[in-house]
């Protein structure tokens, strides 16, 4: 589509960058600015001298040596030694056992290994198994309580998220519950209060010390704008990995096992949903439900007289983080439509093909080179030309990316251009996906140009 | 040899440089004719890499011409009809009409009476004698398309002085194309011609420019992608025998072997491109779509039904698992 649009991008960019993880810090990140000291209320002393205890930092460590590769947070949930992080702060070990380790501090100083127990790759989640320094004394385990679903909270509350940003120590930072975050297709919370890289993993507490969430990810585009993963989804993993063997061997399969479960369950709400409208005069165009997901508009410049365009970008605004290379679980929906009555018929062909041929296919290294199949398609006499392109994930076995690229043909001077992308769906979905698309396209009236 | 008596021309002798430059030309009215360094010889070439008395000519009893080498460390190659024959010192060999023979870096040409004479070649050949209207026409023909090129590509408040670039930029690269080609010519025949590869250029240029609008409407039209694929083939194709055209300008002796050298290399350049696509992209040739929309009235093609497509894509999932399970070996450690 057009190159122009691509000003325009970072708008719709803002957006996705909602799924940006606050990923594990590293040393070499950007030092965090110098904080104004501002005096800690007696409340959240209080939480952290009564938290501390169950307070860890997650390390995934080279195999051979000291050196870390990433650090997160992590927080105490059985007396046993279980402790819960995100999935993305061990992913790395996850993925890759032959090559890294996982170790822990506790907040008041004792130290230890880690076994990865369980993951829940969807929810970012993952269950530890603590083990104290060899010759140490044993560590004492007390862990966190989960606040009762029966007692939800109210907007506005006070939160206490907890955890190590930036590998500079064990911090509490206060903040607001600002409830469920809207057009979400999986549950999270909106934590009105400042995430750092390095606090992911971390707790989320109430005034009282129970935990409501798991610290996972904010918004890099605002200011205290951060997610927690809610309280329910780790004591489910909790329950389900409690007596898990430790994983020794690369988990591709089980995250791909649970991205599959996943794609089945997004791409079914998805096409169970009718399209919206367009509003445009001569098609049919599909656009869908907010549900979850939100259109983004824009326009072409004042200064652009004669190929003037509408743009509407539908973007999820959470992704699965499935590993280094694959953000999963994305449906993207968008399409532009142009006008260039005044261009006439060659020089309008020109500009609206220019824009056709303007568009990327499969990059990146996650997946295979992609394969293409075109034609002109018919709906209801309404002729498109179609180009559906489909590569596989190299790691992630049966679980392919989608783009599918199509065009009005029968104006001389109008035209709507429109896209698909799904990430990581099976085969299947892929199909399904495309038909459901290309069946929301259609005439609206039909006037013949020639 | 000023006191001999002259004879009828029993044979004439061409003596070329190493570059294959005529040099002198020698009457030879009386055999044996003697070929060597040594001034004594009828032919006394200063030739370091020719011995004193390098070979004689001579016809034998049936009056068969022979060539008898001397005593030489270098000996001689007979080159006739593309192949050479080397003969070392003291061996002998008949000569044929129209044999070439290489003595160190010296080379002789002789022509004899009874060698039949070509036909008398004309000044142009090939495309570069086309008819008087060829370059006036084609030169509108280009100028005609660079305008209209521009026009499409632009908008509809396009000022006049914006035409001026492509138009001037377009003919300053075809004069220096065939500046560059008529200096080649003057290097290698001795004569400066611009025409002829003016003329070529034009042909050609059009030409490529021609067959990739087609390609590209006829793509849409039919909906053939495949057509729309091979385009950079067949600028390849156009290209190869566009220089060759040229080659044939410069090259007049050696046609056949630059026709072959330029076959050869974009044979070779295309495998390369073609390799090098399929390493990058699992596709031959490089386009993953037929990119290029047109007016609706040039489309021919009716459109499918939705599932036709479907169904078609369905065809990709095994390729695809395989090309996903030979890159998750190649690719990660295992």
């Amino acid at each position: 589509m057009k190159a122009f649009a691509s000003l325009l991008r970072p708008i719709v960019l803002l957006a996705a960058l909602m799924a940006c993880v606050v990923l594990p810090a590293r040393s070499d990140t950007v030092a965090a600015k110098p904080e104004i000291a501002s005096p800690v209320s007696a409340q959240g002393q209080r939480i952290y001298e009564a938290t501390r205890a169950q307070l860890l930092q997650v390390r995934t460590l080279l195999k051979d040596q000291d050196s870390q590769a990433s650090v997160g947070s992590g927080f105490v949930v059985d007396s046993s030694g279980l402790a819960i992080t995100n999935y993305h702060v061990v992913s790395q070990f996850a993925l890759r056992p032959e090559r890294y380790r996982l170790a822990f501090t506790m907040a008041q100083g004792r130290t230890g290994s880690a076994e990865l127990l369980a993951i829940d790759v969807i929810h970012d989640l993952a269950l530890l198994r603590l083990r104290g320094a060899q010759g140490a004394a044993p560590i004492e385990f007390t862990p966190l309580a989960f606040r009762s679903a029966s007692a939800p909270l109210s907007k506005g509350e006070r939160l206490y998220s907890l955890g190590n940003p930036l590998d500079v120590g064990f911090a509490v930072a206060e903040g607001i519950y600002n409830g469920p975050v809207e057009r979400s297709f999986l549950p999270q919370i909106f934590f009105g209060g400042s995430l750092n890289p390095g606090m992911s993993g971390g707790p989320a507490v109430d005034d009282a010390g129970r935990v409501i969430g798991v610290n996972v990810a904010a918004r890099r585009d605002g200011e205290q704008v951060s997610f927690l993963v809610p309280g329910p989804k780790a004591q489910e993993l909790l329950q389900r990995g409690r007596e898990a063997q430790p994983q020794t061997q690369p988990m591709y399969a089980e995250v791909t096992r649970q991205l599959v479960a996943h794609q089945a369950a997004l791409v079914d709400a998805f096409v169970a949903q009718p399209w919206r409208s367009a509003n445009h005069a001569r098609y049919r165009v599909p656009v869908p439900q907010e549900t979850f997901m939100r259109c983004w508009g824009s326009t072409s410049p004042e200064t652009q007289k004669y190929m003037r365009y509408e743009r509407s970008d539908c973007v999820m605004n959470h992704s699965v983080y499935a590993g280094p290379q694959l953000r999963a679980g994305m449906i993207n929906v968008r399409h532009e439509s142009y006008d260039g009555d005044r261009l006439g018929t060659l020089r309008f062909a020109q500009e609206y093909s220019a824009s056709f041929a303007n568009e990327q296919f499969g990059a990146g290294f996650a997946a295979t080179a992609p394969r293409c199949k075109e034609a002109f398609t018919d709906r209801d006499g309404l002729t498109l030309r179609t180009v559906a392109c489909i590569s596989a994930l190299k790691r992630f076995e049966g679980l392919f990316n989608l783009s599918v690229l199509t065009t009005t043909v029968d104006h001389p001077t109008q035209g709507v251009q429109g896209r698909l992308d799904a990430v990581a769906v099976d085969f299947a979905n892929a199909l399904r996906l495309t038909e459901y698309y290309l069946q929301g396209f259609g005439w609206i009236t039909k006037t013949d140009p020639r | 040899m000023t006191s001999a008596p002259i004879g009828p021309r029993l044979a004439q002798a061409e003596v070329l440089d190493a570059v294959g430059h005529g040099v002198r030309l020698i009457d030879v009215h009386a055999w044996p004719l003697t070929i060597g360094r040594a001034l004594d010889n009828d032919i006394a070439l200063p030739d370091p890499h020719v011995a004193a008395h390098h070979a004689t000519l001579a016809p034998d009893a049936d009056g068969q011409l022979r060539l008898i080498v001397g005593d030489t460390r270098n000996g001689v190659r007979i080159e006739h009809r593309g192949s050479g024959l080397q003969l070392r010192a003291n061996e002998q060999a008949p000569l044929h009409a129209g044999a070439r023979l290489h003595l160190g870096h010296s080379q002789l040409l002789l022509r004899l009476p009874q060698d039949a004479l070509a036909t008398e070649l004309p000044l142009l050949h090939g495309l570069a004698a086309g008819p008087r209207w060829l370059v006036p026409g084609m030169a509108m023909l280009a100028l005609v398309w660079v305008l209209l090129a521009r026009w499409v590509g632009s908008d509809a408040d396009t000022k006049w002085n914006e035409y001026l670039a492509p138009m001037l930029g377009g003919g300053a690269v075809l004069f220096l194309w065939c500046l560059v080609w008529g200096l080649a010519s003057k290097l290698f025949t001795g004569r400066f011609t611009l025409m002829p590869h003016l003329r070529i250029a034009l042909v050609f240029a059009l030409v490529m420019q021609g067959l990739d609008l087609l390609l590209m409407v006829l793509a849409y039209s039919l909906d053939w992608p495949l057509l729309s694929h091979l385009r950079p083939a067949a600028t390849f194709v156009v290209g190869a025998v566009w220089l060759t055209q040229h080659l044939r300008q410069v090259l007049p002796k050696h046609t056949r072997a630059a026709a072959g050298w330029v076959a050869a290399c974009t044979v070779l350049g295309f495998a390369v491109a073609m390799v090098s696509s399929w390493r990058r992209s699992d596709r031959v040739l490089e386009e993953l779509y037929a990119p290029n929309l047109m007016p609706p009235a040039w489309r021919l093609a009716r459109g499918a039904p939705v599932q036709d497509l479907v169904n078609d894509l369905r065809t990709l999932e095994q390729p695809l698992r395989a090309r996903a399970a030979k890159a998750k070996a190649e690719d990660y450690e295992p």
